[in-house]
């Protein structure tokens, strides 16, 4: 291929799938979900989660991954308010991540009839990574003292009869990164509280092995998870309109492998393309 | 002779390392009373006594020689290593603590103060960051390099979100503008979710989803069939791309949700691929980055690393 085509031809995909993404959201398609095992598994585990404890979101992820983690984030968020679930949103990874949390949570709260310190609270931004989990998981209020707005913890109602990781019924993590390898290990490995993890697409195949022991509970897998669990929820957000674009996205790239590929074996077959090469493709 | 000498190097650690834990369990009890929540004026001069403290510890650090500079980093790396050791294979109560009334492990206190220190040993890292992000982009504009109109942006936008930032996390309800410019009571916290939510967010999200367009470009160019070891790769992206999205579900949609041929639906088939095929394969390169790390934080904490920096003059 020529310097002059190999400009040319870049820039004829990137077109081609801006104008596959952008159609598909400006022209509304209704998404239908088949819901996986992973993702109604996280819903049965909030459901189970008694009014005694609290649950954790994890917001382990910053705005570079908002088009994955935001509706995940607002699912499990919506999924807490309609059942009643006391939460603490809380981030000890990406220091943006608590502060989107919040955003969404304040967004949907009025909703469901929720207020903020009597139904959910934010713990903020916690520093000190794996020593700050595990004196955490020992000393709830010891350890995160204030929340977001600078207030004792304490003082807030949704915290009352919450001090050890005892009192937590389920941790969700959400992220784009591994950062669940830290829950299992210290929160999981040692007092099995249930984690459930909600992860970009790529880093779905990941948490497999961990799903698969029983480490954690289930799995969100990017959109396509955030889409099922608005499904689950009876709802049509961000997720489920989104999911046309990506269909849409993933047939070019399907359709541009092929074309790539005949292309190839074409050149192969004038001799112009290399026969083999060590290691596959 | 070489059992010898690793006999006496271990026992030199856990001698080293029992004495070092004895002592640091003491200097947190003689300390504990200072570990405790302070308001106010005292809150201030506990800070600015702090500052001092640490500047006078760093000063004497560094008029020590570099022979014993490198002691104190070793010594130091292997007690915090021992702690969190001690702390986390000990039981949580056991008879083994006759000293203590409760007979629970002596080390599960200290976790809360030392997790402090640890938190503000992080939060010198940000410092850290960013005192070394403004260096590089002073030195881009000092030079006039090419380009140093974005540093220019880099200084602007670090100080607008630092200055808004702080300013409504600590007066929420102050208002910037009561009337100005065509403003009414432009408060700081919306000029910060400007900056934050309608700025900082999208352009994160902007560039995170230019990559869409690399991986479009690539798969292009580089996915090709060479070996039929790529041919089986390509098969299996294929359908597990197609499992995720609601248009490779549509084209199997006829198959029935339960019975046996549910199995040969897209998504089924998907999930299968990555519950095992891929599921085996990422088990066995986890045990191996696992085995690794391990013995990675083995030679760390027992000061075993040699490389670039362990061998440099300090």
């Amino acid at each position: 291929m020529g310097r002059d085509s190999q400009f040319w031809s870049r820039r004829v995909i990137w077109l081609a799938l801006a104008i596959a993404t952008a159609a598909f959201l400006l022209v509304k398609v209704k998404a239908v979900m088949y819901v996986s095992k992973p993702a109604r598994d996280i819903y049965d585990a909030i459901e189970a989660v008694p009014a005694s404890k609290l649950i954790v979101i994890s917001c382990s992820w910053a705005p570079g991954t908002i088009g994955e983690n935001g509706p995940q984030t607002e699912a499990l968020i919506r999924h807490c308010f309609k059942a009643g679930k006391r939460f603490a949103i809380f981030g000890f990874v990406d220091p943006a991540g608590p502060g989107l949390g919040q955003a969404i949570a304040e967004r949907c709260q009025a909703q469901y009839g929720r207020r903020y310190g009597r139904d959910w609270v934010n713990w903020g931004f916690n520093i000190g990574g794996i020593p700050m989990i595990r004196g955490w998981a020992k000393n709830i209020p010891g350890t995160i003292k204030r929340d977001i707005f600078r207030k004792p913890i304490t003082s807030r109602p949704v915290m009352a009869g919450i001090k050890t990781v005892r009192d937590i019924g389920l941790v969700i993590e959400i992220t784009p990164s591994l950062s669940l390898q830290t829950w299992v290990d210290f929160i999981y490995g040692i007092y099995r509280t249930p984690i459930a993890y909600a992860c970009t697409g790529v880093m779905g195949p990941e948490a497999f092995p961990f799903y698969d022991a029983h480490q954690i509970v289930g799995v969100l897998k990017g959109l396509a998870g955030a889409a099922e669990y608005e499904q689950l929820m009876g709802y049509e957000g961000d997720a489920l309109k989104r999911m046309p674009a990506q269909s849409s996205a993933h047939a070019v790239v399907i359709a541009l492998i092929v074309l790539g590929n005949i292309l190839y074996l074409r050149a192969r077959r004038r001799g112009e393309a290399p026969e083999r090469r060590l290691g596959g493709s | 002779m070489r059992t010898r000498k690793w006999t006496i190097v271990v026992t030199i650690y856990v001698m080293g390392g029992l004495i070092g834990a004895v002592a640091w369990w003491a200097l947190v009890q003689a300390l504990s009373p200072i570990f405790r929540p302070v308001e106010g004026g005292a809150f201030y001069g506990a800070v600015s006594a702090s500052v001092l403290l640490w500047a006078a510890v760093m000063y004497l650090l560094h008029r020590l020689p570099a022979s014993v500079k490198k002691r104190v980093v070793v010594f130091m790396t292997f007690v915090a290593g021992l702690f969190y050791t001690l702390e986390f294979y000990l039981p949580e109560k056991s008879a083994i603590f006759f000293w203590r009334p409760s007979h629970t492990n002596p080390f599960t206190p200290m976790l809360d103060p030392v997790g402090a220190a640890t938190s503000v040993i992080f939060g010198f890292t940000f410092f850290l960051g960013a005192f070394s992000l403004s260096l590089v982009h002073g030195k881009h504009i000092a030079a006039r390099r090419p380009g140093y109109y974005n540093s220019i942006a880099f200084f602007v936008a670090f100080a607008a979100m630092a200055a808004f930032g702080l300013w409504q996390a600590y007066a929420p309800k102050a208002i910037l503008v009561h009337d100005h410019w065509g403003l009414r009571n432009l408060s700081v916290r919306q000029v910060y979710d400007y900056l934050f939510i309608s700025t900082y967010v999208p352009l994160g999200a902007a560039l995170f989803s230019v990559l869409a367009f690399y991986m479009a470009t690539a798969a292009f160019r580089a996915f090709r069939v060479r070996s039929a070891e790529a041919g089986f790769m390509m098969v299996a992206a294929f359908i597990c791309m197609l499992g995720q999205v609601p248009l490779g579900m549509w084209v199997t949609h006829h198959l029935p949700m339960t019975g046996p041929l549910s199995h040969l639906r897209t998504e089924a088939i998907a999930n299968w691929i990555l519950g095992v095929f891929s599921m085996a394969g990422l088990r066995a390169v986890g045990f191996g980055i696992l085995v690794g790390g391990l013995a990675m934080s083995l030679r760390l904490w027992l000061n075993l690393e040699r490389g670039a920096f362990f061998e440099q003059e300090l």
